[in-house]
């Protein structure tokens, strides 16, 4: 039977009752999504030493002239004596070196080199002067390590920076703390021993190896957590949640009161 | 519109006729005529034009033919008047196409409904609490079935009720003017009889024993808290103190490596003279140290702290000065100590020296030095206060 | 007995022993005027519901306590970790009872509705002038909801003792801390001795779930009831006039309605809690003093307050043995001011515009260019001090300077205010001309005509009569009689009260919508 019209309100059948039918069903969809996504694997070795002539002779072709013909340094770039091969793998496996572009922000990057000429670079730059040499995690050791101990001293040296689920976060001036979503467990190991850029160096008697390789346990699990409550929502906290009510939430009841408070469909 | 004293004589009314029988087997009630349709509404004798037009809104619509004269406008006692609605006589059998289809989708709405609801109990019972999936269809579950009823409700609204516009009269929400002068004068009237104005003494008892009463729950928020003293003003620094790790471990010259950074805590001996680190919350919210070595010669100390450091081993307050955070994002190269929480940055090679953001005072700094066996330590509590200002900070 | 039967026979019980009838039938006619605009506020009622529903099902579970307990619950990352019984529980509650993180998330998610809701509304009702006499009781109740419901919100946010929510304690007895004279003893008594203590989480706890949502719930009750006293104002048009409501009667469109949006608001906030992950705590970790996460934010009614705080400049007075803190200025006077002036809102704008009659009629926002300019100057200062409040994450998510953001955001919260102000008023202005030349020249064809004198006209189609709402023209303001000018007419204040007048009123084009 009729809608009885008012006189002067035109009938029109408006189209949002199907949008709220095709958003409910992006909802589900979404929810199903969140379920059957699949989460990637965390894996990480490697250490091995190779010849330090191959690495020297990459070296001078490719790094010294920044860092100095036998990695003195300039006043381009720091030295590279006693870094230690760890801080030359975390470099260069990260792809942070060499630079685009000299004074350019290392970032994460794809590798340049080739992993075995990265092993050779490492192994050159470790044998200039002691220093932390490539760090290596046992399986037993990796098994071993406590994921809530792990924690716990994330939040106590690592979160500060990098924030709680490892997303990164400000610095001064423009820096800034690299998300560790990529970060593998060998590069997490690295960075806390070398403490690459601005990062702070944690020695083995303030954060022991076993610790260490917890804290890089953890990294891998922190930053890919499970989500049970829905969508992660970039793990960054109040920020993307005071979108989502705004932009999700209060819109679309705002546009359903649209549609309710309408004279007629 | 002019039928205002209707409801006065209308069955509502306690002193009509109707009203008065109630008409408990006469089927008077709107309940029975709107059910029954138009023709009922005829004989409902005893019912005011007001639920006659509410019939006439409810049953246009209902019975689904007939109703192409355009209804008067309808009077609703002093309340509401519904105003003339236009039907089209040629569109009746295309609306009772779309009624039919409105009634199928307010049925699919609320079955929707009902099945999500069923599928909320299983999942609340069976399902894995453990599992992924458990929060979001649950979440699902919810949504869908207050969805469901919602839309159902209001599809039924837009296409099975009527649609109606009303007018109502606004009444002056002042009082009329005698109202308002009586009022006046009772009150007035009431406090004469008191006799409030005339008694000095009573009134004067009286306020005052209605203030000193007010006073004592005043009195008893002292009870919520200690009034400070000097609590404040000190930390769990002392001479002596190790400076230990969150882990109990105190710290010896050697074991931070340059451009290390360590959060440290006071280790004090106990009775047995084993040191013992104080890292629970309440000596954490103040004590809380970093402890950083910078490499050789960048130390630029005030006059005066040239002791207070040992090799480039410098200690700050880690409680920052502006509203309390921990000032935890420290910058290696650039010698930046960064609050996370309002972005203050403090300078560390000059005494922690605020260089941005809204901290307006410098970490304070703690003295330390090395024991007999290598350990940093204390060599007295802060000589200032730590953490934010307050009024009466010195 | 039949459906109709027994509702007939309930209704008469009830009225035999309450005579409730004769007052429901005059509550079922009254009429409600029908714009979706108006109810936005009914979000914030429903999402009200929504959030006493959740919280008693997780006040069932949750133990506010500070005690410490060695987590031992199904979320492995934290086996074996000290917490607290207020973060242990609040754990439990996402990982092991059932619908328990649903609940959690529901809850958290209506509180933000919640306030966004109250924040449109106020919007809503600013913008169209329905604070005007006689209901500025209730605008003043609404601002009261608002603050109420921010420190709510503020309140649930910090009771599960986790790191984000601990630090936004801290932060917030920093700011206690800053009142002149009594900030340390205040600080001592909210938290019954030095920071942190034992008793706040219990303190915190009692707000949250008892005194204020009373204090709500009463304030709610009063405000719907003013509103249906007074009844509801209404948007110009035919037969609208201000003696008048023109809608829907409650019974049964606007009933349906109303249980209608109930239910899609809950569909919202019950998707969103089972689809979109809240305040994952158990990522944040327990408190701990001396630990802080990157990118610590409160929740989004609380970013402009932590945005002021962050832009302000490091000014702390030093001096006569005192010390004034430079949290005082953002975080308690800042806002202090801002609610002040929102709750007096309606006696300014009364006591400058000499308006002291009764609206039931609303105001379009280009009908009152100066109001209008008011509230989007307000709104740009606001938006510039909640993007300050994020600019960490806003600097690490676009690779800008933290401390580029601060100075933008220091310069833009001087700036935009009146830059909005100006170009708002001239928006309105114009818009107000554009609706006058319709009115009397009608509607622009496109079509040129040439009369047989060789003069060219533009061919202008006449409005529709009745005109559309939107070109029903505003009733000019009257001026009371004797406005606060007239009465001091030499003194400075007097003078000053006609310049801010004038400011209201724009002598020169005349009254809005004239």
């Amino acid at each position: 039977m009729s809608h009885v019209t008012n006189a002067r309100s035109a009938p029109r059948r408006r189209p949002l009752p199907a949008t709220l039918v095709v958003l409910l069903g992006l909802f589900v969809i979404a929810g199903v999504w969140l379920l059957v996504a699949p989460r990637s694997k965390a894996q990480g070795t490697g250490d091995n030493a190779a010849t330090v002539t191959k690495g020297r002779v990459l070296f001078e072709r490719g790094c010294s002239s920044c860092h100095g013909l036998h990695g003195e340094g300039t006043n381009q770039a720091p030295t590279l004596i006693g870094v230690g091969a760890a801080a030359a793998d975390f470099q260069l496996t990260t792809g942070r070196m060499p630079l685009p572009a000299p004074g350019a922000e290392a970032e994460r990057r794809d590798p340049i080199y080739p992993p075995e000429q990265i092993e050779a670079l490492s192994a050159y730059v470790g044998s200039l002067a002691p220093g932390p040499p490539i760090p290596s995690i046992g399986d037993q050791q990796w098994n071993d390590a406590d994921l809530a101990e792990g924690g716990e001293l994330f939040r106590a040296n690592c979160a500060s920076c990098h924030q709680a689920a490892g997303k990164g976060g400000a610095l001064t001036y423009g820096k800034h703390a690299p998300a560790l979503s990529e970060a593998t467990p060998v590069e997490a190991l690295e960075a806390i021993r070398t403490g690459p850029e601005n990062m702070p160096v944690f020695s083995p008697t303030q954060i022991n190896d076993d610790q260490a390789v917890a804290i890089a346990k953890y990294v891998q699990f922190v930053t890919n957590p499970p989500d049970p409550g829905g969508a992660g929502l970039g793990h960054l906290g109040p920020i993307p949640e005071g979108l989502v009510i705004w932009l999700i939430g209060m819109t679309g009841v705002a546009a359903a009161a649209l549609w309710i408070g309408s004279r007629q469909a | 519109m002019s039928d205002s004293d209707n409801r006065e004589t209308g069955p509502d009314s306690p002193n009509s006729p109707e009203g008065a029988d109630r008409g408990w087997e006469t089927g008077g009630s709107v309940f029975d005529r709107s059910k029954t349709g138009s023709g009922a509404a005829a004989t409902g004798g005893g019912a005011g034009s007001g639920e006659q037009a509410l019939l006439q809104a409810g049953t246009s619509r209902g019975t689904g033919r007939a109703k192409k004269t355009a209804p008067v406008p309808a009077f609703l006692g002093p309340y509401a008047t519904i105003l003339a609605r236009e039907e089209h006589p040629d569109r009746e059998e295309v609306d009772r196409r779309s009624y039919r289809r409105g009634v199928r989708l307010v049925t699919f709405w609320f079955a929707l409904a009902g099945v999500a609801a069923v599928a909320f109990i299983v999942l609340n019972f069976a399902g894995d609490v453990h599992k992924e999936y458990y929060t979001p269809v649950l979440g699902i579950c919810i949504g869908v079935a207050m969805a469901g009823l919602g839309f159902g409700l209001v599809v039924w609204n837009k296409r099975l009720m009527p649609d109606e516009e009303a007018v109502q009269e606004r009444h002056p929400l002042h009082s009329s003017p005698d109202d308002v002068v009586a009022f006046e004068e009772d009150f007035a009237r009431g406090y004469q009889e008191t006799g409030v104005g005339r008694h000095k003494v009573l009134r004067r008892t009286l306020l005052a024993a209605a203030g000193l009463l007010g006073l004592a729950p005043l009195a008893m928020i002292f009870n919520f808290g200690s009034i400070p003293h000097g609590e404040l003003q000190v930390t769990r620094w002392t001479r002596g103190a190790r400076l230990a790790t969150r882990d109990g471990v105190a710290l010896r010259l050697g074991d931070l490596p340059i451009g290390g950074i360590a959060t440290v805590y006071p280790a004090i001996p106990d009775q047995n003279g084993k040191f013992v680190a104080l890292t629970d919350n309440q000596t954490a919210a103040d004590s809380t140290v970093m402890l950083i070595r910078l490499r050789p010669g960048e130390d630029q100390p005030v006059p005066g702290r040239e002791t207070w450091s040992v090799e480039g081993h410098v200690a700050y307050s880690k409680i920052c000065t502006h509203a309390g955070c921990p000032v935890g994002l420290y910058e290696r190269t650039t010698q930046h100590l960064l609050c996370p929480c309002h972005q203050s940055t403090f300078l560390v090679t000059q005494h922690c020296l605020p260089i941005f953001g809204p901290a307006a005072r410098p970490l304070p700094q703690l003295p330390i030095a090395v024991d007999a066996d290598g350990y940093f330590i204390a060599q007295s509590d802060f000589i200032e206060p730590v953490g934010p200002s307050w009024w009466s900070r010195t | 007995m039949s459906l109709a039967k027994r509702a007939q026979h309930e209704s008469r019980f009830i009225d035999d022993r309450l005579g409730s009838s004769g007052f429901l039938k005059t509550q079922l006619n009254k009429v409600f005027p029908d714009h979706w605009s108006f109810m936005l506020g009914e979000i914030a009622l429903y999402s009200f519901i929504i959030l006493l529903l959740t919280g008693v099902y997780l006040s069932f579970f949750f133990q506010a306590s500070p005690a410490e307990t060695i987590y031992n619950g199904s979320y492995v990352p934290l086996k074996g970790v000290t917490v607290s019984q207020a973060y242990a529980t609040t754990l439990d509650i996402s990982f092991d009872v059932r619908a328990g993180l649903v609940m959690r998330q529901i809850h958290h998610w209506s509180a933000l509705l919640f306030v966004a809701a109250i924040s449109v509304h106020l919007c809503r009702v600013f913008f169209t002038g329905a604070f005007r006499k006689p209901r500025e009781l209730n605008w003043t109740i609404g601002v009261g909801l608002l603050t109420l419901g921010i420190v709510e919100g503020f309140l649930g946010y910090s009771l599960p003792d986790d790191l984000l929510s601990g630090t936004g304690i801290r932060i917030g007895y920093s700011i206690v801390q800053s009142i002149p004279f009594l900030g340390s003893w205040l600080g001592f008594l909210v938290f019954g001795g030095e920071y942190p203590g034992t008793e706040i989480i219990q303190r915190l706890y009692v707000i949250h779930i008892l005194l204020i949502p009373g204090i709500i719930l009463a304030l709610i009750s009063a405000h719907l009831a003013m509103v249906w006293h007074q009844k509801h104002t209404q948007f110009r048009g035919p037969g609208r006039t201000e003696n008048n409501v023109v809608g829907s009667r409650i019974w049964p469109k606007y009933a349906a309605n109303g249980s209608a949006y109930f239910f899609v608001v809950f569909a919202m906030c019950g998707l969103l809690g089972g689809l979109a992950q809240i305040n994952p705590i158990w990522l944040y970790g327990p408190y701990d003093p001396a630990n802080v996460s990157a990118a610590s934010q409160p929740d989004w009614y609380m970013g402009w307050l932590d945005g002021s705080t962050r832009l302000f400049m490091p000014w702390e007075f030093r001096g006569a043995g005192v010390t004034l803190s430079p949290l005082f200025w953002p975080a308690i006077i800042m806002p202090g001011l801002i609610f002040t002036a929102m709750a007096l809102y309606p006696t300014l704008e009364a006591k400058f515009t000499g308006d002291r009659q009764y609206h039931n009629l609303l105001d379009r926002p280009r009908d009152n260019p100066t109001r209008t300019a008011i509230g989007a100057a307000s709104i740009g200062f606001y938006i510039v001090l909640w993007i300050s409040g994020g600019n960490d994450v806003i600097a690490s998510t676009f690779r800008i300077s933290l401390n580029a953001m601060t100075w933008v955001g220091r310069i833009a919260c001087i700036t935009v205010p009146p830059i909005t102000y100006i170009f708002t008023k001239r928006i309105c202005i114009a818009l107000q001309k554009r609706d006058e030349e319709l009115r009397t020249h009608g509607i622009e064809s496109g079509l040129i005509r040439q009369l047989p004198s060789g003069e060219f006209i533009e061919v202008s189609i006449p409005l529709p009569d009745p005109a559309p709402i939107e070109l029903t023209p505003a009733e000019p303001i009257e001026e009371g009689p004797s406005g606060d000018g007239a009465r001091r007419e030499g003194t400075l204040v007097g003078r000053a009260g006609r310049a801010v007048s004038g400011f209201f009123v724009n002598r020169e084009t005349g009254p809005p919508g004239g």
